[in-house]
């Protein structure tokens, strides 16, 4: 399907909204909406920042340190705030500290800020593909988005397209259970599994719940399938994101296609042939 | 290999969820995602064969510690 001329570089939109939240949307000329993402986005990690006393980094075993390490977290969808967060605190001062009670709080604000980002990309992209003469279509894939996240599958719910948000739902919310089963609780701690935490939070909703029913309590013996509920933890986050794109897209045919069949046609004006119509008219064969 | 049912089980469900819902990703329709379903099953279980059979087959020979 082709759509209308989109008023910006949709990829020029996205990139400088994942560099600086709502640098996507100045470019597009719309500085208010610009002003309250970076407020939010960077709000949050602020937020974040205070709470957990800038020591997410710190939760990386050693041998895992380097100066990209950071890239394979959530945090990494706000570039500006993961290189403050590095700038400013890094991997800590290298003298072992206790962790402050409001640590598993804060980590979760910085991570939901970068998901707070994807989801602005999402619509700065989208309106920079709007047509140049109509309204701005990015709201509604970003909102969508986010409530997949919220809610595995009901973004598609929201669609319409309810049997198969049911059955995202099921899903990816029974990978979650079985993982956190599997590990008996152990993959929903950020300070023991850095990385396939990170997966397991694209699951969104489920796992916060797990987590915060489970409080982060002690393991205190062997656990026979902990590799396999990590694994089904991440796996079951990594499946999502292919849920959310799923309905990003398809939200995104369905706004431009409408786009397309509500922009006036051109009226044409040609020369009449002897088969009827005009040689204008049959001009785009 | 320890708890093999367990481990079968448990191949299954992760296989049901990573094709269900890449197909999902690649299909728009609900109908024509049913009729490829069992097509991408048999692609997906066949190709972890393939891969299984290339790991025992390198474990025995090339990766072998004896």
């Amino acid at each position: 399907m082709s759509y209308a001329e989109p008023r910006a570089n949709p990829n020029v939109a996205t990139a400088l909204t994942w560099l600086i939240p709502g640098a996507g949307h100045l470019y597009l000329g719309q500085p208010v909406v610009a002003l309250v993402g970076f407020l939010v986005v960077m709000g949050l990690y602020a937020l974040g920042l205070q709470l957990s006393e800038g020591m997410l980094f710190e939760l990386l075993q050693v041998d895992l340190r380097s100066p990209l390490a950071g890239l394979l977290a959530p945090e990494a969808a706000n570039i500006l705030g993961s290189v403050w967060h590095m700038k400013a605190h890094g991997y800590g001062t290298g003298l072992p500290r206790p962790f402050p009670d409001t640590l598993h709080a804060g980590v979760w604000c910085t991570s939901v800020s970068g998901l707070l980002n994807a989801c602005l990309m999402v619509k700065a992209n989208m309106d920079a593909r709007s047509p140049a003469q109509g309204a701005l279509l990015g709201s509604r894939p970003a909102l969508l988005v986010l409530a997949g996240w919220v809610v595995p599958g009901l973004g598609h719910w929201l669609q319409g397209r309810r049997r198969r948000g049911a059955l995202v739902f099921l899903l990816i919310t029974g990978m979650v259970v079985l993982a956190s089963g599997l590990a008996q609780g152990a993959n929903l701690d950020r300070e023991r599994h850095f990385y396939y935490w990170a997966g397991q939070f694209l699951a969104g909703g489920p796992a916060f719940v797990l987590e915060w029913l489970h409080g982060h309590a002690l393991v205190r013996g062997h656990i026979p399938y902990n590799d396999a509920g990590l694994c089904f933890g991440a796996v079951a986050g990594l499946l999502n994101v292919l849920a959310l794109l799923d309905v990003q897209g398809a939200e995104s045919d369905r706004l431009l296609g409408a786009s397309v069949e509500a922009a006036p046609k051109p009226k044409v004006h040609g020369a009449p042939t002897i088969i009827g119509g005009s040689h204008a008219a049959g001009g785009g064969q | 290999m320890k708890d093999p049912v367990v481990h079968v089980a448990l191949f299954v469900a992760i296989t049901a969820a990573i094709v269900i819902l890449s197909g999902m990703y690649s299909e728009q329709e609900d109908a024509a995602l049913a009729r490829q379903l069992p097509r991408r099953f048999l692609m997906f279980a066949g190709g972890v064969a393939l891969l299984t059979i290339a790991m025992v087959v390198a474990e025995a020979t090339l990766a072998s510690s004896n």
